[in-house]
């Protein structure tokens, strides 16, 4: 018996010598290894945070959704975020956990047209930002606006982004009126010079696609062609890339839009990451193996 | 610790049941295969793989030359040694019960592996082009020694089949061709019962029911929760690992847990793990602190045999098991005491997951040390695992080496209670021969 405690004795010691003598290359990893991570920095959860048009509520979005899960199976979950002119936040539904890629829709109980009603919108959204922020802790996320809510993002991009350290990757602006009604790109309204005047606060790693409808050539029917083209002085030469589509046909009315297959499509492939975590960069795992 | 002669004659009873005892024959004879799988599945997965433990902190596979080829041989060798534990199981389990009745016990261990494998069958519908095609695949979840009850199951009842059909006695005479063709008819039975059961298993997936219930779990165990609800699930987990079914916290990697990567992205945001949101969560408390070289921190249960016991056979298991183990591959220890269905041990491999966390979250309440955020590699050894856990936080290091002592101290007295219930056991087998 003594015999074998003795043999197992100098097989502990030799498991405790192992393990000590991993300790320090441990140390020197594991340092290593956080500045790795902090470079990755890139956290899975990547959600698509969209605001919606003047007199739209959070529902706005819901056919698009629908479409798009129809589409790509991915399953996003939908939480609408409901922000009052008081300044309390309502949340509808819910991020189903393991799902990397939600849609948030933001809307506001101010849902007027009007540049003064979109620089308060702007304000109600950094408020919401930041709840969500803190709530989820995503560090990078994607932005789609429909109509005002293209205005209401742009204002956020030059008053409040630079507040976070959290990556807008991309922007898709819907019909977004960015000189109002104005059909004349020569007049330009107080809005649209404000944002230029502004344009320098636009993150430059930022890509752009503005989306115009059209129903004849000059309109989608409420927004003229000209007045969604007028992004192009906020955004062209500041951003990383500025891509202008125009899609026409059916459903290609202003509030027809988000529902229109050819947006829907340019969502999935220009906005939308692939759900897949070879792609994502995955990163060491935990214990998956038994 | 003395067990009370009631509770010990409980203990002797059951493990005279049929049942019992081929179990605990069947774990003892798939030691070998556990132990030398273990070992080659520590080799694939923390030495030379380019996620696991000593490849990461050595940079192995940046120096080795011919890394991929040597690891496939190692990954050859686990697989089909540890990762089919449960038809090797299936086979023991039909040979020892066919032994018990004096039965045909090739005939019955192979038909008992038969049946195992047709009941882990899952055929797959793939499409190419055209055509559609019926593959057939089998289950992986089952084979390995999380299957291994079933296994064990499937085994015992095959042999209870040839108890009842393979009735003629086998003369020592009688050449192998009378010997087979007895066997035709529990073949048939056994492997027909298989089938059906199978297509049973076919409908109940189809209804989605398994997926239903993992999905549950992972539901379960996503959520982020509070301090008391973790130990709960991490005792819970614990339980139901000591019988090898799975439970909400056992295979969840660090990116499924969706508070351990908000936790992370805290972390490296604020350049601290210290004020972390999530801070009581299975991977903070469970998986760091609660399975020390596996679940029921089985790395304790190893350094206990060597100090404590006085049998040569533990001792034996425990010198072939603590490198494994060492690297959280505890299979040879389950297997080889064995631990697993046992009831001596079911009180420390539950309460030691336990007594861990607790002591984990007090640390964590003090900020004795912070909270484990980071990822560590593939079968990171479990105290090593915290400190790089957290940073390569000296701290979290020495509270994991506190927690290792004192589950060393909580398994002693279970290993001596084992040996003197095996030694009675043996004392009583003689008498019961002697009286013969």
């Amino acid at each position: 018996m003594s015999v074998h405690k003795k043999r197992s004795g100098i097989f502990l010691l030799v498991a405790g010598i192992i393990m000590l003598a991993m300790t320090i290359p441990s140390y020197f990893w594991a340092r290593n290894n956080i500045d790795e991570l902090a470079h990755w920095q890139n956290s899975k959860l990547s959600p698509v945070i969209m605001i919606p048009g003047s007199s739209a509520t959070v529902n706005r979005f819901d056919d698009m959704v629908k479409l798009l899960n129809q589409t790509d199976h991915q399953n996003h979950s939908l939480l609408k975020v409901k922000v009052f002119n008081d300044g309390k936040i309502k949340y509808y539904g819910k991020i189903r956990s393991g799902d990397n890629e939600p849609i948030i829709v933001v809307g506001f109980q101010n849902n007027h047209d009007g540049y003064s009603n979109i620089l308060k919108q702007a304000k109600m959204f950094n408020e919401a930002f930041k709840a969500l922020q803190e709530k989820y802790y995503f560090n990078n996320y994607k932005a789609i606006g429909h109509s005002n809510g293209g205005l209401v993002y742009t204002a956020f991009l030059e008053k409040y982004y630079k507040n976070y350290d959290v990556r807008m990757t991309s922007l898709m602006t819907i019909g977004s009126p960015f000189n109002f009604d104005e059909t004349n790109l020569k007049y330009k309204t107080q809005m649209l010079s404000d944002f230029i005047k502004a344009r320098k606060n636009i993150p430059k790693s930022l890509t752009v696609y503005s989306v115009a409808g059209t129903e004849n050539y000059d309109s989608d029917g409420l927004v003229p062609l000209n007045s969604v083209e007028a992004e192009k002085y906020v955004y062209q030469g500041q951003v990383k890339h500025y891509t202008e589509i125009t899609v026409t046909g059916v459903n290609a009315e202003h509030s027809d839009l988000p529902q229109n297959r050819q947006i829907v499509d340019l969502i999935q492939k220009y906005i939308l990451t692939a759900d897949d975590p070879n792609v994502n960069g995955g990163g060491p795992r935990h214990q998956p193996e038994k | 610790m003395k067990l009370s002669e009631k509770g010990y004659r409980l203990i002797v009873k059951l493990y005279q049941l049929p049942f019992i005892l081929v179990m605990r024959r069947t774990m003892l004879m798939l030691f070998p295969f556990a132990v030398l799988g273990s070992i080659a599945s520590v080799f694939n997965v923390s030495i030379l793989s380019r996620t696991g433990f000593i490849g990461n902190i050595f940079y192995i596979t940046q120096w080795l030359p011919h890394v991929a080829r040597i690891r496939s041989m190692f990954a050859a060798f686990s697989m089909m040694t540890v990762k089919i534990l449960a038809v090797l199981a299936a086979y023991q389990a039909g040979a020892h019960t066919a032994r018990l009745y004096h039965k045909n016990t090739e005939m019955t261990g192979m038909t008992g592996m038969l049946a195992f494998l047709i009941i882990a069958l899952r055929p797959v519908q793939r499409q190419y082009g055209p055509k559609t095609f019926l593959q057939f695949n089998v289950n992986n979840n089952l084979m390995g020694i999380q299957g291994i009850l079933i296994g064990i199951l499937i085994g015992f009842i095959t042999g209870q089949i040839f108890r009842i059909f393979n009735r003629k006695p086998i003369s020592i005479r009688s050449d192998a061709f009378s010997r087979a063709y007895r066997t035709i008819i529990p073949v048939m039975i056994t492997l027909g019962i298989a089938i059906i059961v199978n297509q049973l298993i076919i409908q109940i997936y189809k209804y989605q029911i398994p997926a239903g219930i993992s999905n549950y779990y992972q539901a379960l165990s996503s959520k982020k929760h509070g301090l008391v609800m973790t130990i709960i699930l991490g005792a819970w987990s614990s339980f139901l690992a000591w019988l090898e079914l799975s439970g909400p916290y056992n295979q969840t990697s660090f990116n499924d847990d969706p508070a351990a990567v908000a936790d992370l992205t805290y972390a490296l945001k604020h350049h601290s793990p210290w004020n972390v949101p999530y801070k009581y969560t299975q991977t903070t408390l469970y998986h760091s602190f609660g399975t020390f070289g596996g679940v029921g921190s089985t790395l304790a249960l190893v350094i206990a045999i060597i100090i404590v016991a006085r049998t040569s056979r533990y001792h034996q298991v425990a010198r072939w098991a603590i490198f494994p183990t060492l690297f959280n591959a505890n299979q040879p220890i389950l297997l080889g005491i064995p631990v697993l269905f046992n009831p001596i041990f079911l009180i420390p491999f539950v309460a030691t997951p336990v007594v861990n966390m607790l002591i984990a979250a007090f640390a964590i309440h003090f900020q004795i040390m912070p909270p484990v955020t980071y990822p560590s590699p593939l079968d990171t050894p479990g105290a090593l695992s915290a400190f790089i856990g957290t940073g390569g936080n000296f701290m979290a290091l020495l509270v994991g080496i506190l927690i290792m002592t004192l589950d060393v101290l909580i398994y002693i007295p279970f290993v001596k209670l084992s040996e003197q219930v095996r030694n009675e056991m043996q004392v009583k087998k003689q008498q019961q021969l002697r009286i013969r």
